[in-house]
């Protein structure tokens, strides 16, 4: 189950500040897309206000059909859109397990809701070993999997995440960059992946966007982009 | 040259836990320098920032001012010595005036009001505030407030200026702006060093280059030299894995 | 341009005072002198009416105590809540050298007043470093241990029973047989304690209490010496509390447990009034005291005290008021509206 997501003419930021301008994309039901931009340029903010976390400043999001552009936050996942925020931000004085019975909250009462967590532990092994320990005591890499986990118990039709290589060793990134892949064809969810890392992000995406300042540079499929100096240039500040 | 350094940092290893951030950074920060720290996000800046400026004691090594350590020494202490610094998210006093602001900086060396007053007015007008000095901090706008740390670090008569990020938010147009006032300060003598995201800026300022990845220092230079080099770029935009 | 040692800024060494704008302690003495006329004949007129001479007494008393409370607590921003107990200090001291040694109030507010401070140091010195609300916390658990100290060495404050302090009428006792000359001491206590508060708002030490207050951090990269300051601030304000107490103990001439170390009736009643009436603002704290001090007596006048604790029910109502409609206080708003004026008249 996946759904498409279509941005038109965003501008967001905060308080007077502006740091999206005019940004235009625009993602398929089941496509992996990367976003990729130097720090500071707005990927942050581009999912923050897709998010529903902080309101846009005109512009228009269309989650499939439905405009979901003033809808706040925690409508969201209901809707079928879930975010996995930088860094993970479980709650870490409650175990893995509740921290993946939150996630699937505004599944509760579905029928899919036991089956979800079965799935979940199915596809991260390692939770389930861990699943009575608190979160706060996991490692980066498992943190980081139990924060896409949580993510997957809303049964989401389209998920984002914010940079999950950040704190992560190389060798960690690319086992999470492959979960992500694997889980996306699994269940044939729609993806939007914002990342520094450029290398690991192209290498997992059909398509990728450039952000540079607030403002998409590029936007091509990704194995074109790979050696494109557009991109080494946004992020050496050439 | 047999005088030390102003600022320098030997074998500085921080730990949190199993996580190290910082490991085993050293460089020297000469009287009069301009010097940009860069790294890619979660590369350990913040952690070496916080080192320097006391908010963190380090796990080894040291910090020295002109040959005394300082590793230890608490944030008031390093302000009272003449190092001066600004925060990534700005924290200025919101409810005093731009002028109050930049007067609890200029007590540090002058007790009497009307004398801290007179050199916080002359500090502002260095930075360009001088037509808010009435205005409560509160309203000014980012680009003003962050001109407006920095005179407050100012006015503390410092000897060393240290910047955290302080081109973040601004517009092209008050980046440039903020690149000019740092430029002429240095000119004037103060002693600078920049922690920035921007690489525009670190090009901007023409000056020597040290870059921080997974808490190393993994590169020491011009900006021509640093920022071409491929390691540096890897760091940057991360490496294909095998 | 040498590189030397010292940073030398460029751009000329006359100071242009024009632009400058610092209110300084000479305009504020000036305002409280305005401030003492007024009041001064105010206590002129009403020099025959012992009634409201009393209410008068009480509302300079209560304006001085917020104001000292206020130095720490508004400019400071550390709520204490037990600020109570330096008041009993001021006010045991001055009642047992009284009562025991028939030693003159004028001289014995001065022990009450270094015990009030050696106390408030030696109480505030581990908890300043108490985040966010739990300062506030211990300082009222201090209070509250404060009470249960009184009621149990009853060798020096006479325990639950209290002590009352014979009636000797004479200058060296302030003992007056009329109200006047009370209310005139009161009118005095207030004025010191606003020129104090004054002081210290328009020096080093207030600026530094409002960075710290603002701003911890940035404070100490101010090279403040955060823990430093806020005793500074806190001894001054316990000193001027505990002045108050003694003043009180020699005006209703008892003390015991409830009246001095009742939360609601003293140690909070600081806090209302400076909240009420413009917490961190100079004058607020008078200005919230003249409004409530008054009401109350009128609220207990009304309702011929048959409900207990009602002062403290509207008290409670009038706060929550002021926090959803007027945040900052009588003065803090009327202050903003200044503003406003100003701004707007300057398009």
């Amino acid at each position: 189950m996946s759904i498409s997501l279509n941005v038109t003419n965003l501008f967001a930021g905060y308080g007077l500040a502006t740091v999206l301008e005019d940004v235009n994309f625009a993602v398929d039901a089941g496509e992996i897309i990367a976003v990729v931009g130097a720090n500071g340029a707005g990927k942050t903010t581009l999912l923050n206000t897709i998010a529903g976390v902080i309101p846009a400043k005109s512009g228009k999001i269309l989650l499939g059909d439905t405009d979901i552009t003033a809808d706040p936050a925690h409508r969201l996942p209901a809707m079928g859109l879930t975010m996995v925020p930088e860094g993970g931000r479980l709650f870490p004085f409650m175990t893995v397990h509740e921290n993946l019975e939150v996630g699937g909250f505004c599944r509760r009462g579905s029928p899919g809701f036991r089956a979800a967590m079965d799935e979940v532990m199915e596809l991260f092994p390692i939770l389930g070993e861990r699943r009575d320990q608190m979160a706060g005591l996991l490692s980066g890499g498992e943190r980081q999997m139990c924060a896409i986990a949580r993510a997957v118990m809303s049964q989401p039709k389209l998920i984002m995440l914010d940079e999950p290589s950040v704190g992560l060793s190389p060798k960690m990134v690319h086992q999470v960059f492959s979960l992500i892949k694997g889980l996306a064809a699994k269940k044939g969810l729609t993806v939007v992946l914002v990342e520094q890392n450029v290398a690991e992000a192209l290498e997992v995406s059909d398509r990728a966007y450039v952000l540079d300042h607030g403002s998409i540079v590029r936007s091509a499929p990704s194995s074109e982009l790979a050696d494109d100096p557009v991109i080494r240039d946004a992020y050496m500040g050439l | 040259m047999n005088e030390p350094a102003l600022l320098s940092v030997q074998s500085l290893t921080r730990r949190f836990g199993g996580l190290v951030a910082v490991s085993d950074v050293s460089f020297d920060l000469n009287q009069g320098a301009l010097l940009s720290i860069i790294g890619p996000n979660g590369a350990g800046k913040t952690t070496l920032f916080n080192l320097l400026t006391g908010q963190l004691p380090p796990s080894s090594g040291q910090v020295l001012h002109k040959g005394t350590d300082i590793s230890n020494l608490p944030p008031q202490a390093r302000a009272q010595l003449g190092l001066g610094r600004t925060f990534q998210i700005s924290k200025t006093l919101t409810s005093l005036t731009a002028l109050e602001n930049v007067m609890v900086g200029a007590f540090l060396k002058r007790r009497n009001l009307s004398e801290a007053a007179d050199h916080a007015m002359h500090i502002l007008e260095m930075v360009g505030l001088a037509d808010r000095a009435n205005i409560k901090a509160g309203i000014l706008t980012l680009s003003e407030r962050r001109r407006l740390e920095i005179a407050r670090a100012l006015a503390l008569d410092c000897k060393a200026l240290l910047l955290d990020e302080v081109m973040a938010g601004l517009n092209q147009k008050e980046v440039e702006s903020v690149i000019d006032l740092v430029r002429q300060l240095h000119a004037d003598g103060l002693t600078v060093l920049v922690i920035e995201h921007n690489l525009k800026v670190v090009r901007a300022f023409e000056n020597r280059v040290i870059v921080i990845d997974f808490g190393k220092l993994i590169a020491d230079g011009t900006p021509e030299d640093v920022l071409s080099d491929p390691q540096v770029i890897e760091a940057y935009l991360g490496k294909k894995s095998a | 341009m040498s590189k030397t040692d010292t940073f030398i800024p460029q751009g000329g060494s006359k100071p242009r005072k024009g632009r400058a704008q610092v209110t300084t302690f000479g305009t504020e003495l000036v305002r409280i002198l305005g401030i003492g006329v007024v009041f001064a004949i105010l206590l002129f007129v009403l020099r025959g009416d012992p009634f409201l001479l009393n209410i008068l007494a009480y509302t300079f008393l209560f304006g001085a105590l917020a104001t000292s409370w206020n130095i720490i607590g508004g400019f400071g921003g550390q709520f204490s809540l037990g600020h109570g107990v330096f008041f009993a200090i001021g006010a045991y001291t001055t009642a047992n050298f009284y009562f025991h040694w028939g030693i003159s109030p004028w001289l014995s507010l001065i022990p009450g007043m270094f015990l009030a401070v050696i106390v408030a140091v030696a109480v505030s010195w581990p908890t300043f470093r108490l985040k966010g609300p739990f300062f506030a916390i211990a300082t009222l658990a201090l209070n509250e241990v404060a009470f249960v100290l009184a009621n149990y060495f009853d060798l020096i404050t006479g325990g639950p029973r209290g002590m009352m302090l014979p009636f000797k009428a004479g200058f060296a006792n302030m003992v007056f047989t009329s109200k006047l000359p009370y209310a005139i001491i009161m009118f005095g206590f207030l004025l010191i304690t606003l020129l104090v508060a004054a002081a210290v708002l328009r020096s080093r030490l207030g600026y530094y209490l409002q960075a710290v207050h603002l701003d911890e951090d940035a404070a100490r990269a101010s090279g403040i010496n955060v823990l430093r300051v806020k005793l500074s601030g806190m001894a001054v304000s316990a000193a001027l509390t505990g002045i108050g107490g003694s003043l009180f103990a020699m005006y209703i001439r008892f003390v015991d447990p409830p009246t001095l170390l009742s939360v609601q009736d003293i140690g909070v009643k600081f806090l209302l009034i400076s909240l009420i009436g413009g917490v961190g603002t100079l004058y607020g704290p008078l200005a919230g005291a003249l409004l409530i001090i008054p009401l109350e007596y009128q609220l207990r006048a009304n309702l011929g005290g048959t409900i207990p604790g009602f002062n403290v029910l509207i008290l409670g109502l009038l706060l929550v008021l002021f926090a959803l409609f007027m945040r900052k206080g009588i003065v803090g708003a009327a202050l903003s509206l200044w503003e406003r004026y100003k701004g707007k008249s300057h398009e």
